[in-house]
């Protein structure tokens, strides 16, 4: 006579128990390893900036590019600071990061920068500026790297650093010439907001943000180069004509 | 643990001992450190190869010695110390402030550090018999003391010469006195500084205050056409925009580095204002800086504006540095 063994109740409890609890923490490990297994304390975000003009990718030759005034142009030269970014929480806490951020078009790990110990959630908003606030832009304030010190603005002509420095050539009847857009001096600092709809949960996150630089020959002013000063450093208010341009020179 | 370090002690004073049993005293090095003047870029050492006094002093003992080459020349046959390290009828280019640069020669063909360019020139310019130094009665015990190495190598005799190469910083010009307040520029340098630091000469965008140069490359329109002879930076890119271009040079010590240009066409300062003031050739490879509507053919200076830009160009000139006996032959 074959005796079946029959499980007791304690056993059965403990085996439903078990299944439950595998159960459950099987399907939280599910929920929160979208993408590496483990969610963070804090997630960090890589910016990068992607450079354009309008839907094309930027080629620093040869001249090729037409501006909103007819102006075929290249772009030779572009460095520029990138500051104070900061990221507002759907709650509305804040992240800001401090740093000053160097961009060089031909320097490719500067297209890029990472910024660290980012609160998870929901990010509504991105404001950063390009250029460097008031108080930090003086003369001898960053590092003395060749970078830096290559985008001193002369002290004869209020110091700090250039904001930007966006450099090119265009042809008049076949004829190449060239233009210079330097901003700097404090209040020509532009201030960027744009909206997001982002979740940063993870150490990977990513955005990129698009330049067009064809945005800083128009909008509100059609800047035409064969017409306008193409060397704008010298007029405070040349340089504010640009820079007005410059507003809406980045995007998601 | 503490049986690795005495086995690792006792074969140190296994190696230091010579065969009749006395031990041989460690040799000891002096390291030494460099501090970027004012308005000079930090300096990046190379954790490689430290600084040390005996290794500097190896360095200007091989950079004065024609051991490095089989032609009877050696580094300083086309750098001379009076003339800020360069040599006039060979144009070689100016050894000063060299510990900043990323690119070395006229066309960046050595990117890197000092020791990568001091590796092309003994094994591609001087292409160094290092057997020589290995035989001769002396180097084989200096190398060893700075580097630890029975053996000369290349890298060695390269990372000795850039060691040398390092302390030839020049930062003391009258221009230097004036940032720090302590010496007036007269009114004609004075004026050849604003010519120099605004747009009237637009001087300052390649040659930033501190290193007088920015680390980069431009077309500044010698030229209106181009082959292997003036390609510049394109002959190692490739890279049509590159056309013509070449490494900016420091303008410290300029009035004593002469001739001027790639090609040494211009042979006094006076000359390359001008060149700069009317003689500017318009390309589409040209720098935008040099080609300004209604400046299209140069900066139309004034005949006292040009006399004023070469007088503050000699505020660059640093004497001490040319007559620094550090820097001499040993």
């Amino acid at each position: 006579m074959k005796v079946e063994k029959k499980p007791s109740l304690s056993f059965l409890n403990w085996g439903i128990t078990a299944i439950i609890f595998f159960s459950i923490s099987f399907s939280i490990v599910l929920s929160s390893c979208e993408k590496t297994g483990v969610m963070p304390q804090f997630s960090s975000l890589k910016i990068s900036i992607h450079h354009v003009i309008d839907a094309e990718d930027l080629e620093l030759f040869p001249i090729q590019y037409m501006n909103e005034s007819g102006n075929t142009y290249s772009v030779t030269d572009l460095k520029y600071y990138v500051s104070s970014i900061k990221l507002t929480k759907q709650n509305g806490d804040i992240y800001f990061d401090q740093q000053i951020h160097y961009v060089d078009i031909k320097k490719t790990n500067s297209l890029s920068f990472v910024l660290d110990s980012i609160e998870p959630g929901k990010y509504i908003k991105i404001e950063f500026d390009l250029g460097i606030d008031s108080v930090r832009n003086q003369t001898g304030f960053l590092l003395n790297t060749v970078d830096n010190l290559n985008m001193a603005w002369p002290v004869s002509m209020e110091g700090g650093y250039h904001f930007l420095k966006f450099e090119g050539k265009y042809n008049i009847n076949s004829v190449p010439y060239g233009f210079a857009f330097h901003l700097g001096k404090s209040k020509a600092i532009i201030h960027y907001e744009i909206n997001l709809n982002k979740g940063l949960y993870y150490w990977n996150e990513e955005l990129i943000l698009k330049h067009d630089l064809n945005e800083w020959f128009k909008t509100p002013s059609n800047y035409n180069l064969e017409v306008d000063e193409p060397y704008i450093m010298n007029s405070d208010s040349l340089i504010n004509v640009i820079r007005q341009n410059g507003f809406d020179a980045f995007s998601l | 643990m503490k049986s690795v370090v005495c086995i690792l002690s006792i074969f140190l004073i296994a190696l230091s001992c010579k065969k009749d049993g006395q031990i041989e005293p460690v040799e000891t090095l002096t390291f030494v450190s460099l501090e970027a003047p004012v308005n000079f870029p930090e300096i990046q050492l190379n954790n490689s190869n430290p600084l040390s006094i005996e290794g500097i002093e190896l360095g200007r003992k091989l950079y004065y010695d024609t051991i490095l080459s089989s032609t009877g020349k050696s580094c300083s046959s086309c750098h001379l110390q009076t003339s800020s390290f360069t040599e006039n009828s060979s144009n070689s280019q100016s050894h000063v402030n060299l510990i900043w640069n990323q690119y070395f020669l006229r066309n960046g063909q050595i990117e890197g550090t000092l020791e990568d360019a001091m590796m092309f020139e003994v094994e591609s310019f001087f292409h160094t018999d290092i057997s020589k130094l290995n035989q001769d009665p002396l180097y084989p015990k200096l190398f060893k003391k700075v580097f630890g190495k029975a053996e000369i190598t290349s890298k060695e005799v390269a990372y000795a010469l850039a060691q040398f190469l390092s302390t030839l910083i020049s930062s003391n010009s009258k221009f230097d006195s004036y940032l720090k307040g302590q010496t007036m520029l007269n009114s004609s340098e004075l004026n050849g500084l604003d010519i120099f630091l605004t747009e009237r000469g637009d001087c300052f965008h390649c040659h930033s205050v501190g290193l007088m140069g920015d680390n980069s490359f431009h077309n500044i329109g010698l030229d209106l056409t181009f082959n292997s002879l003036n390609w510049g930076r394109y002959a190692v890119t490739m890279n049509e925009v590159d056309k013509g271009k070449f490494k900016t040079p420091s303008l410290r010590n300029v009035e004593f580095s002469g001739p001027y240009m790639h090609d040494g066409r211009f042979s006094s300062l006076e000359e390359v204002v001008e060149f700069y003031n009317s003689g500017v050739q318009v390309t589409a490879y040209t720098d935008p800086i040099m080609t300004k509507p209604g400046k299209e053919f140069g900066l139309q200076l004034s005949n006292q504006d040009k006399i004023d830009l070469v007088n503050f160009l000699k505020a660059l000139s640093d004497t001490s540095f040319l007559n620094n006996t550090k820097f001499s032959k040993p």
